[in-house]
């Protein structure tokens, strides 16, 4: 099984995040998990290492609502920087919506490799590991 | 004819001049059995006449027996074989072969007895008028046209003395009396099929024209635009007693000073009758008054007709208040349902992510809690608890406040004065205010007064106050301005603060969105600017927002239906 570098969670609830790092550390194949809580200072983040592989994620856990850059804002921005970035990144769309409104929007953005509707299992979060 | 012309009104002699010239073939445009009821008339009546004229001219002793016998015998095998080929509906044949036969018949008289002096040639005017009935103008005026030219033939033949030889008598009364006989009573007869069924047409336009319940009038533009007549419909329409009342008036005496648009009603009559002479016909609504002052919302077809040469108006006219009305009424539902819909969306939304999350994260500590077996753990999860609860029954408790809103569509509304709100809500602020040692400015002489819900109007400015005071800059001290002014029956409030702003481009869909921040600040919930909005959709105003990063922003607030 693949061991994963860096994970980024991207969510502004502290208890979902804290129960999410439960999860992934429990399955013991990854080896940080960098928390932002709103889009903008992860775009910041990826900015500032895009060129360091270390640092940068191999996967990154997306809310869609937060304050100041949203899900949809990152996105956005991730599309401009991601010529810039050494490494491939897979997104997933992690939420609480049940819109379909935003499931079709998220399709429509071919960044996003799936859109996963909270909360997250620890089979499922095994499960988009392996797939990578 | 000319002589005779004079006689008749002019109209009538227009309609002939029109069917003689084939500008309007009405009889020939008659079915073809009425045709032929109508040659068979010509026929029996030139047969009876013929007879009386055969039976006068054994009483001239002049006549020579055989020419008669043989000129009425040609006369009346034709008269019964065109009645024959007449039953069988052969009616082109009959109708040409008739024709010319009278003409050949006239000519052979005029040539070979006596020429133009025995005034036969009178007798042409019959064949061109029959023509002209069964074939319309063209071929009338062919007609006409050989017997211009052959009777200048005879009077050339007159003058050199060459007539050839007259094979009939000299003057001879009984022969006038019976040719003038059957030339005028088929003239009769020709007239009075040719009239009969101008003014059966012309009823049957009439009947179309009067009885039709769209109001129908003709306006001349030659004629300063006036109206040349009207229908039935149109005078009910306007409210006028009689035709001739109503031709004393052009479309502009039944219109408003200005139309809806703005547009002069005398200048955009003047501008769709152009475009409707131009075009054709043209198509467009207009505001009517009627004669007792009331107005009515029209739909107004334009449609350039030629009557007799004249350049004419036909204008269909349909009152079209009751569509109005019903597409006010539409556009007022469509508005709301609109809103109502955009409120589900938001509904959807805050469901999914302010009352979903913190329940997820509920039933994943839940679930944490009941696998854990670490008892530091399990206390962990425990605390966690707390805030997301507190969190749940915050939302929830904004949501509840903002459904009443919502339906509270009974609150009543009362005479409020901004200063003192404003006074009320910086008592409230006090703390802020002096920590961030902000200046607030207002100038309400604007507008001083506002008939609004009071507990609302409080909410709103405590809430862009709040805001202004929350978001401001620290490089600068915050100044905050509130000013007021009337607009189109709406106070207009402006609440303009020299803040961080916030990125429209990004933020805008947000902006007043429940729990959607913009700003990395600790007291940020996004719950006042959804309330604010919430409070003026449900009196039916508006809140708009300019602003700026690092500059500021400006708050506006249109309060609606404020006379």
């Amino acid at each position: 099984m693949n061991q994963l570098k860096n994970i980024l969670l991207v969510d502004d609830d502290d208890v979902y995040v804290f129960l999410t790092k439960i999860i992934i550390e429990e399955t013991e194949l990854v080896d940080r998990i960098s928390v932002f809580g709103n889009g903008k200072s992860a775009i910041e983040f990826l900015e500032k290492n895009a060129n360091d592989l270390s640092q940068l994620p191999e996967i990154i856990l997306l809310d869609l609502s937060m304050p100041i850059l949203d899900g949809w804002g990152f996105l956005e921005e991730y599309i401009l920087l991601k010529p810039k970035l050494g490494k491939k990144i897979t997104i997933y769309i992690i939420s609480s919506s049940i819109s379909p409104h935003d499931l079709k929007r998220a399709k429509e953005i071919s960044e996003v490799s799936d859109f996963i509707i909270k909360p997250i299992s620890k089979m499922k979060f095994v499960e988009m590991i392996k797939s990578i | 004819m000319d002589s005779q012309s004079e006689s008749y009104n002019s109209s009538l002699f227009h309609q002939l001049k029109s069917i003689l010239l084939g500008r309007t073939n009405i009889i020939s445009k008659q079915t073809k059995i009425s045709k032929i009821k109508f040659l068979k008339r010509v026929l029996w009546t030139m047969l009876i006449m013929v007879t009386f004229a055969f039976i006068a001219s054994f009483f001239e002793p002049k006549n020579k027996i055989i020419v008669t016998l043989i000129f009425n015998f040609i006369v009346y095998s034709v008269l019964f074989t065109f009645y024959y080929l007449l039953q069988k509906e052969k009616l082109n044949v009959v109708g040409w072969g008739l024709s010319f036969f009278f003409w050949t018949t006239v000519a052979f008289v005029t040539l070979f007895f006596e020429g133009l002096k025995g005034q036969n040639a009178v007798v042409f005017c019959v064949v061109i008028m029959f023509v002209g009935s069964i074939f319309g103008g063209r071929p009338a005026v062919f007609f006409a046209i050989l017997t211009t030219v052959w009777c200048l033939l005879l009077v050339y033949l007159e003058l050199t003395n060459s007539l050839p030889a007259s094979i009939g008598p000299g003057y001879s009364p009984i022969n006038a009396l019976s040719s003038f006989s059957l030339t005028f009573i088929l003239v009769a007869v020709l007239l009075y099929a040719m009239l009969t069924s101008i003014s059966a047409s012309e009823e049957r336009y009439r009947i179309l024209f009067e009885s039709n319940k769209d109001a129908l009038t003709t306006i001349e533009p030659e004629k300063n635009d006036y109206f040349t007549s009207a229908n039935k419909s149109a005078l009910e329409l306007f409210g006028v007693q009689s035709e001739e009342d109503f031709i004393q008036f052009g479309p502009q005496d039944f219109s408003p000073k200005y139309q809806p648009d703005g547009q002069l009603s005398s200048e955009k009559a003047k501008m769709m009758n152009a475009l409707a002479l131009k075009n054709g016909s043209h198509n467009f609504e207009f505001v009517h008054v009627k004669v007792n002052g009331e107005s009515f919302h029209s739909h107004i077809l334009l449609t350039s007709i030629s009557i007799y040469g004249v350049k004419n108006l036909q204008a269909t006219i349909r009152d079209v208040s009751k569509i109005k009305e019903v597409e006010k009424i539409i556009e007022k539902n469509t508005d709301v349902l609109k809103l109502q819909n955009r409120q589900l969306v938001d509904f959807c939304n805050i469901v999914s992510h302010n009352l979903r999350g913190p329940l997820v994260n509920l039933s994943m500590l839940v679930n944490f809690l009941e696998t854990s077996k670490n008892e530091n753990e399990k206390a962990l999860f425990i605390e966690k608890l707390k805030p997301v609860i507190s969190n749940l029954n915050e939302t929830f408790d904004e949501l509840v406040e903002s459904i009443q809103i919502m339906n509270d569509s009974e609150i009543l509304s009362e005479k409020i004065n901004f200063e003192e709100t404003l006074k009320k809500s910086m008592e409230l602020l006090n703390g802020e205010i002096i920590n961030s040692s902000a200046i607030i400015e207002s100038d309400f002489t604007g507008a001083p007064n506002l008939h609004f819900p009071s507990k609302y109007l409080n909410s709103i400015v405590q809430n862009l106050l709040s805001n202004a005071l929350k978001y401001s800059s620290p490089e600068r001290s915050p100044k905050i301005i509130f000013q007021t002014k009337k607009e189109n029956g709406s106070v207009i409030l402006t609440v303009k603060d020299n803040g961080l702003g916030i990125d429209l481009k990004r933020h805008s869909n947000n902006l007043f969105k429940i729990r959607k921040t913009f700003h990395e600040h600790p007291k940020a919930k996004g719950f006042g600017l959804y309330m604010t909005k919430a409070q003026m959709e449900a009196m039916g105003g508006r809140i708009w927002v300019e602003s700026e990063e690092n500059i500021g922003s400006t708050f506006y607030i249109e309060f609606i239906n404020q006379h």
